[in-house]
Parts: structure tokens; sequence; C-alpha cells
């Protein structure tokens, strides 16, 4: 039977060519979509390793730039933010509250390289404060976090970093005490050491959305060499609950301290749904129009194969002379319309498999591929069965009498 | 098998079809009683519209009477639901159309094998071996992978014929087999056919506007206007 | 005559109405599709008011410092715009405004979020805004550091409600200004004019922008009649290059390119470098692939639908033919339902695309906008919608009328 129906359909390719091509594109529009949105899943569901529930972020901006500031500049700085280290402290909203160069949903990047086995291996940093961690909830699975403990350490950098870089560069070993290799700087003298103090579960900074990546923690040390950059973005958590009014009076309370400085606060929850609105926004418009054009699709290949069926009335009448019942009719032209849509999505396969094989697009792994050709494969085998479903059927139906008979 | 009544192939009893449309009811048989005996050459003549398409279908189970009752290989089948005519259509009874009903995008070999692919129990190689040996009773081998349309007029009437026997049913249907083909073609159909008839005790009803065919037949009927006349 | 073909054409698509409805769906679609694309295009890149002398107006966003191992990255600063971009041959006006920034504003316990930027006056001569009240500040102004302010409307109505502005104070990120002018929204998707709230360059809360090579700023330049973008380029960049940089022993180049918003945004979209040339026409390209992918499939779709209606119209056009119908009139008959077809998808596509645009200004996704349709490509895309029914249901329809009668009856189709 298998055998017989790819003769006919193979016979009679020339007509089928439209169908199986309209089945073809329609396979890669869907394919694009489901890859897509598959590879966002797989990302979303993996650790982001911090919880901004409640989290708040002040941009600080001290109006002065931030090119090479001058050692006078720089104390000054240092100073004013630790009275607004201080000021913060006082508000019973406030759980915890540090400063970082970088915050989650926040599109700054400090990125370093190591070179490791021949291979120079990129990893994003961020100098925070001690109370990082207790602002976002991070969970260090060996060793510990910053503290105070590491004033003492005037040659060495401590160093926290998550466990996808630790495993890279250290493999199983341990990684605490172990350093971090840093070329010499460009006027030949060594920086200080970065010494592993802590591993953190992971720092996934720009969100659900992104392919996980190594993260190194620095720790600043206010009375670090005037030289150093401070951070100025200060993250504070505060109790669930909290309103608008305590925004506008920390602001207050902070450009009384700061004259001349600016602030800008945002909502951590905020961030991450813009974040997300940016990402999912046109996935979510592409998902609609794919939609719509699979709706086409599937209007358009009813009808097609609704005339197809007609015009195959005699020789179905034919059949069932021969003494085929109502219900192998029906199945023969499914299982036609399935040989046809096989051929469709095989090619179909074969081109969406170049797409990562030529890295047309890069940085999407192969099991989304897999994942989303899988169901798009069914999807459309599915929507071919829906649109030879109903045609068939009433084929079947006819009379053979009147089915051969037909004009 | 079943063993027929008496050795009775077909039995009508007060027949009657009536085709009703929106506006309009049809009579095309009406108190059609006859036997037909097993191994019978029979023919049925008439003029145009006077039902005789119809008769056979009847006969065929390819239309349900509206009234009275169908007898074929000892087997009432009024009451017969689709899947069990259609095993009865496939066992034992062949077709064989004025207008070929070949299937235009398969060869010769794959049209024959029609009726076989819906039997069960029979493989694609005996498939292929059964049709092949229907294709040389008919004496066209030759052509076994040609198209139809490569074919003459004369050389598709004796693929369909080759399809009709290539199940081996009891009885065969042919509605004006010769009606498209021109004398010496039509002569060839029916040696064929007495021989199907002689060495197979194939029952075979024909319908046929040719009194010189009807000739070459043990029995006629004639139909007029939907009714037996004599 | 044409009305006689146009009966025969209405009552054969009445008569397949599933052919007619599937086939009107699949044009109308596409072409709300395309139009609604365009729009959002044309909204971010066309000219449109204020930028009247969008043709004429290159701008500096971008700013790159490399040095070694070390690259700095960001928009220019004041010190980059105004000592090396300015008095550039061929530039008949140039302006210096702030990147827009996020600012806040206090009022009974409620926040209000605004976008803020300072500008020059020139900023006012380059864009033609629409004021509604007022008038922007001027050269006076700047010079004088006064503490005025322009806003638009939505701004005035979060601070006045309905109430006029001009005269009042409004509070901004801890400063007090007296609003100037009030003007008409404008899309954020414009990144040249937009903000909320503008106020004069000078009255930043320190004076130490001015020594900035790099960060914060924007300039804009009006060229004049006639000018060549690529000479100007070709200046600036040779001015940059031998620009005075901060810790030479770091930094060895300077890089900022003048051009236009499409050229800012395809160098953002393809990660391109500040020293290299703007990749945009690798985005039309690209933009030019998806539309034309798109529109394959609805294209196939279409085809399809007809082809397999042609073989049922074989026979119809055999009886017509052998009752003595010409060639002429068959093919006539036909593209005269083809057009029926095509016009009518159209115009249910040019009322749709009308409610989606309508649906997205109000549904506030893009904040400010006004979406409009864009004639010459809802005619090119019309246009398309015809070239490939006529493909598909005429020319066969032509091809079977050539046929004898007795072949066409017998449906030789092949």
């Amino acid at each position: 039977m298998i055998r017989h129906c790819l003769r006919l359909v193979w016979n009679r390719k020339r007509t089928n060519l439209l169908v199986t091509l309209e089945i073809f594109f329609s396979f890669l529009v869907v394919a694009a979509v489901v890859v897509t949105a598959s590879h966002y899943v797989g990302l979303y569901r993996q650790p982001l390793g911090f919880t901004i529930d409640d989290v708040w972020i002040v941009r600080i901006d001290t109006n002065t730039g931030d090119l090479e500031p001058t050692p006078a500049l720089n104390a000054a700085t240092i100073e004013q933010m630790r009275l607004l280290d201080a000021a913060v402290r006082e508000f019973p909203e406030v759980i915890a509250a540090a400063r970082g160069f970088a915050a989650p949903y926040v599109d700054s990047q400090w990125i370093n390289e190591v070179e490791h086995s021949g291979r120079h291996i990129p990893y994003n940093v961020n100098m925070v404060t001690d109370d990082y961690h207790r602002v976002f909830g991070l969970r260090v699975t060996r060793g510990r976090w910053f503290s105070a403990e590491d004033d003492a350490a005037a040659t060495i950098e401590p160093t926290v970093i998550n466990e996808r870089f630790a495993a890279e560069v250290f493999g199983t070993d341990n990684a605490i005490g172990k350093v971090i290799p840093q070329d010499a700087r460009r006027d030949g003298t060594r920086p200080p050491e970065r010494r592993v103090v802590g591993v953190i579960e992971e720092f996934r900074q720009l969100g659900d959305f992104t392919t996980p990546g190594n993260y190194a923690f620095l720790r600043h040390r206010p009375s670090a060499a005037p030289d150093g950059q401070v951070p100025t973005a200060m993250l504070i958590k505060v109790r669930p609950g909290t309103t608008t009014a305590f925004e506008e009076r920390l602001a207050r309370r902070f450009h009384d301290v700061a004259r001349g400085w600016s602030f800008e606060f945002q909502r951590l929850d905020e961030l991450r749904a813009a974040s997300h609105r940016d990402t999912l926004g046109p996935l979510v418009a592409e998902g609609v129009i794919a939609a719509f054009l699979l709706l086409m699709v599937a209007l358009g290949l009813t009808g097609v194969m609704w005339q197809t069926v007609t015009q195959r009335t005699r020789e179905i009448g034919l059949r069932r002379a021969n003494g085929a019942a109502a219900r192998r009719v029906k199945t023969q032209i499914l299982l036609e319309l399935t040989l046809m849509a096989s051929v469709a999505i095989g090619l179909g396969v074969l081109v969406v498999v170049q797409v990562p094989l030529l890295e047309i697009v890069g940085g999407i792994p192969g099991r989304a591929y897999v994942t989303g050709l899988v169901i798009s494969a069914a999807a459309i085998y599915l929507l071919t069965m829906a649109c030879g479903w109903y045609p068939s059927r009433m084929a079947a139906r006819i009379p053979p009498a009147e089915a051969l008979r037909y004009e | 098998m079943n063993t027929t009544v008496n050795g009775t192939m077909i039995q009508l009893d007060a027949v009657e079809k009536v085709y009703r449309t929106d506006r309009i009811e049809t009579v095309a048989l009406s108190g059609v009683s006859l036997d037909i005996r097993d191994g019978e050459f029979v023919s049925v003549m008439g003029p145009s519209g006077c039902g005789k398409s119809t008769l056979l279908n009847v006969m065929g189970l390819l239309d349900v009477a509206t009234k009275g009752s169908v007898s074929v290989a000892g087997q009432r089948v009024d009451a017969m639901r689709d899947a069990q005519l259609s095993a009865l259509r496939n066992r034992d009874i062949g077709f064989v159309f004025q207008v070929f009903h070949l299937i235009a995008d398969l060869t010769v070999v794959d049209n024959v094998e029609i009726p076989l692919l819906y039997r069960k129990g029979i493989g694609a190689r005996e498939r292929r071996e059964r049709a092949t040996a229907a294709i040389d009773r008919v004496g066209l081998s030759a052509r076994a992978r040609h198209f139809p349309s490569q074919l003459s007029g004369g050389q598709q009437q004796r693929v369909a014929i080759a399809r009709a026997i290539a199940g081996a049913p009891r009885l065969l249907l042919a509605d004006e087999p010769t009606g498209n083909l021109d004398s010496q073609m039509g002569d060839e159909i029916m040696a064929i056919l007495h021989d199907l008839n002689t060495r197979d005790r194939t029952t075979i009803v024909m319908v046929t506007h040719d009194p010189r065919l009807a000739d070459q037949t043990s029995r006629t009927f004639r139909l007029f206007d939907g009714r037996l006349v004599h | 005559m044409i009305l006689h073909y146009l009966k025969i054409a209405l009552k054969v698509l009445a008569r397949r109405k599933f052919f007619t409805a599937v086939s009107l769906f699949g044009i109308a679609f596409t072409l709300v599709v395309l139009t609604v694309a365009t729009a959002i295009i044309d909204h971010a890149f066309a000219p449109m008011a204020p930028e009247v002398h969008q043709d004429r107006t290159l701008i500096v966003a971008r700013a790159m410092m490399r040095g070694g191992h070390a690259m700095w990255r960001s928009d220019p600063g004041y010190l980059l715009l105004d000592r090396y971009a300015r008095n550039l041959p061929g530039v008949e006006r140039f302006s210096i405004s702030s990147s827009p920034r996020t600012a806040y504003s206090y009022i009974q316990g409620n926040r209000i979020q605004s976008v803020l930027r300072r500008a020059d006056a020139d900023f006012w001569r380059i864009l033609q805004f629409d004021f509604r009240e007022g008038a922007p500040f001027t050269s006076d102004d700047v010079t004088q550091a006064r503490f005025v302010a322009v806003v638009n409307e939505s701004t005035r109505a979060k601070f006045f409600g309905s109430s006029r502005a001009v005269g009042r104070e409004i509070e901004v990120d801890g400063q007090r200004f007296r609003v100037v002018g009030v003007v008409v929204d404008v899309s954020r998707l414009r990144p040249v004019p937009f903000a909320d709230v503008w106020v004069p360059l000078t009255t930043a809360k320190s004076d130490s922008y001015k020594s900035q090579l790099l960060g914060g700023f924007m300039g804009m330049a009006l060229m004049a009649d006639g000018a060549s973008p690529v000479a100007i380029n070709q200046e600036l960049a040779s001015r940059l290059r031998r620009a005075e940089l901060p810790d030479p022993k770091l930094w060895k180049q300077l890089y900022a390119p003048l051009e236009t918003t499409l050229e800012l945004y395809s160098r953002q979209v393809f990660g391109v470098d500040e020293d290299a040339e703007s990749p945009a026409g690798r985005l039309w390209a690209l933009m030019l692939g998806a539309a034309l992918l798109f529109m394959l499939l609805p294209a196939v779709n279409l085809v399809n639908l007809n082809v397999s209606r042609i073989l049922e119209r074989t026979s119809e056009i055999g009886v017509r033919k052998s009752f003595g119908a010409p060639v002429r009139a068959l093919v006539a008959q036909f593209l005269v339902e083809n057009l029926v077809l095509t016009l009518a998808g159209a115009a249910l596509a040019f009322v749709l695309a009308q409610i989606v645009l309508s649906g997205i200004t109000a549904s506030g996704l893009l904040p400010y906008a006004q979406l409009h349709v864009n004639y010459r490509v809802f005619l090119a895309g019309l246009a398309l919608a015809g070239v490939f029914g006529f493909l598909s249901g005429v020319y066969p329809a032509w091809r079977m009328s050539r046929l004898n009668p007795v072949q066409a009856l017998k449906g030789a189709v092949r």
C-alpha cells in the first residue's frame, strides 16, 4: 500500500510540487519561530543565581565625568560615597545596601580575558562592596563572600567566581585559594593577584534570556589606591510593601548629602520587564505573524486538497468498485499527503540544519534545534492532516456509482 | 467461498431504484426480478436511459436498491454495511467499464494490481505475480510498464479486463465494454470474455446495445423505462 | 462590455465562496503585514516633523577611542563636538545636545518620570518643532544659563493637567525650571529630537562636561545645499586624527562618524565599530530579503489555489469555446476576475491596516507614535499580488483558451 502510494505520488510529482512547496515553506516559517522559542525557553530554565524581589538600583552620577579621575577628585568622591552608604542605612525600610559597577538587567559590561590552555577565555567582571550578596541572595557554594577580613590582604585582590568559571579554569580541583592569571600591565608591573576566596552558583547579569558565561566579582576597598574606579550603582533591598514615598524621601536625603550629584532610581523588576519586552517582543510579533500565515496556509491547503480530491472522484469510484472500503480510501489520500509532507519536512530539516552548520546565526545550542525541529515537524504533520481530513472524508463518502459517473 | 444456492449467482426480487434530488424523482428501476446462474454469460439490452447501467450497479453492489431484495454469490446484501459490501466486491466481483477508468498516473501493472491492494493477506510479491499473470492472459506482457496514455483504446480496455480478473472473481460485470472501440478491437475483447467464461467458468453480465454481441450470449434481458420486457 | 465581465466575475467568485474567501484572506493579510511593518519603519526613519531637513542632516552619536588592546566606545563628549566638529566646511548649522536621560520629579508623593535633554539654541533652528505654547529658549538664555525649559504636551498634562504651562515652574532632577514653551509630542522612535523636557546646556549641575572628549552628547549638523557627506566626514576624521588625546601612552586613535539615523541604526544592528563604514546597505538587503521571504508563502498559496482551480474551469472554457467565444473574450473574463479579487483584497487590507495602525497607536506600545500608511509600498504590494494572481490564474487560462474546444472539453491539461 505504501509502495503503491509512493509510486502514485512520485508519478504525479508535477502536480504535487506546489503542495509540497507550500508545506516546505510553512515548515521553515514554523521552524524559525519554534527553534528561537525553544532556545529562549532553554535559557529561561537555567538558574539566574540571584533574586531581584524588592531590590532597587540608584544610579549615581557625580557629574564630574569618569575619564581618568585625578586622585584628589577621587578621594572626594570616595568620601561622598561613604556618606551616602551611611545615609541609606538610616532608613528602617532598607534591609541591605551595597554598591557595584554593574547590576542585574543593567547593560553595562566590563570584560577581561584569561589565557588558559592556549585559549582566551572571556569573563565578566564586577567590582562590588561587601553586602552585595545579601542584596541579591547570592548562594555561596564554596569558600566565602567578601568581608572585613579581606582588608588585611593588601597585595592580593580577593575574587569570587561562579561555578562555571571555576570548572572551566580549574576543572574538578577546588578553586579556593587559586589565582586567576592576568596579563602584565602596560608599564610592565604586575597587577595584584586575583585570588579566589569563594564560589557562587551563578550570576547571569543580563537576565533570563542570555547565555550563561563566566563571572568574577572583585572587592571594592575605599582605602585602595586613589587611582582606582569607584562603583556608582547603589543596590538597595527594601522591605516588601515599601512605597514610592520612601523613594522621594531617600532622594531628598541623597540630594542633601551630595549636592550637585544626580540620582536615578529604578526598580529592578521594572528593568527586568523592559528587558523581557525587548527580547520577547519581536519573538511574540513573529509568532503572531507566523500563526496567521499558518492559518492562511491551512485554509489554502484545504481548498487545494478539496479541488485535488474532487478531480480524483472517478479514480476514487474505481477503487471503491474494486473493493476499497470508504475508510481505506480516506486513509490512502491522507497517506499520500503524509508522504508529500515528509518530503517537504525532510528538505526543510536539511535547510534549517545548515544555519548552525554554516554559522549563519550563532549562539543557539544544538538541543534547541532538535527540540524545535521535532515540534515543528509534528505541527506541520498535524496541520497537513487537518487540511486533508475533511476533503478526503467527503470524497470517500460519495457512493461508488455516483463517483464513477462523475464528470 | 460461499456455495451458491441452487447454483444461482445473482438473484433480484422486485428490485426498485429511485433517485431523489430536491425537486425531481427519477425511477431508474421498477419491479425487476431475475436470476442468473453460476457460469452463465448473459447480456442486458435496451435504449439509452432505460436503466441498464443502474441494473449493473445494483448487481455489482455499487448502488443500493430502494426496494426489493438482492442476493449475490448466495448472500443477501440488503442489510450489509459498507465494509462487508467492499469485501464482497473485492473478492467476488470484477468490473469493466465503457470508459476504461484507468488511472493515468500509474503504469499498466500498477493499475492491474489495484483490486489486490485491498485484499487481505496478499504480500507485494504475490500481488505482482498475479497482476503479471492477468496481463499475460490478455496478451499485453510487452506493455506492462507503459502508461495508459501510451496505449490504444483496445489495449486500454484489455488492461481494464486484466484488472477486473486479477483477483479471480466469480462474477464479471461489463458495462458496454466495446462501446468505445472499433469492430476489430471489439471482437478481440469478446474473445477474451468468452475465454474467461468457458475456461474459468466466470459468470459474465454484459450490458450492450449491439445485437450482434448480445446474440453471442446465452440469454438477453431487455429493459425499457426501468422494467424488464420480453 | 466591462460591466458584463464584472457581472460574470462576481457570479463566479460568489459560486465558489470558500476559494474566494481564502484568496481574499491571503491577499489582505499579506498586504496588512507589509503595510504595518512599513509604517513602523517609516515612522522610525522617514522624514517627519520636527526633522524637516532630514535629508540634509547628519548626526554624531557614537565615538570610539582606541589604543593597543583597549577600546572605549561611547557617545561623544562635549569637548569632541565643540572643538572638532564645529565649523566644518559644508555645514550650515551645528547643534550640540545631551543624550536623553531619565529624570524624576516628585509631586505630592507621586513620581513623574521624564526624559530630560540639554540643548543649545541651534537645536531649535535645525529642528522645526510645533509649538503649542510659547517659544524655544534662545542663544541668550543659553549664554546666561537661565533655568528655562521646553516641555512636551504629555509632560504639561502630567504637571499641570489641562492648564497652560508657560510661565510656571517645574522641578526636574532636583533643579527648578520656568516653562517657556510647550511642543507637540515627538515619538520615542526618533532618537534625534526625542525628549520630554529640554533645558539649556549650561544648566548642567557641574561644568565638567566641557572637558570631556567622550560621553553624554550628540552633535547635529545641517548640511548646506549640495554639500557632500563624504567630504565632511573626511574633514572631521582628519581633525580627529590630529586631536589631543588624554593619556597618549594609552590612547592612540579617535573616531566619530557623521551619519544619518539609518546608518547609525545599521551600525548598532550589525555591531560594527565606529572606525568602519556603516553597513546600511546590508540592512536594506536584510529587510528586503525578509520582506520577499515573508511574501513567498502567501504567493505560493495563491498560486496553488489558482492552479488547482484551473482544471475545474477547463470544461467551462471548452463549452464557451464551442459556442464561439474568442480567446480574447475568455482571457478578458479571467483577467477581470483576477482584478476583482485583487482589488477586493486590497480594499479589505486597507481598512484592516488602518485599524491595526490606530490600534498600535492607541495601545502605547510605541509611545507618542503616529503611524500612517505608506501609499507607495501599499501600491507596490498590490501590484505584486496582481502579478501573482495573473501568473497563476490568467496565464494558464490563456494557454487553455488556445486549445481547440474538444481538447479543452476533454480536459487535456498536461
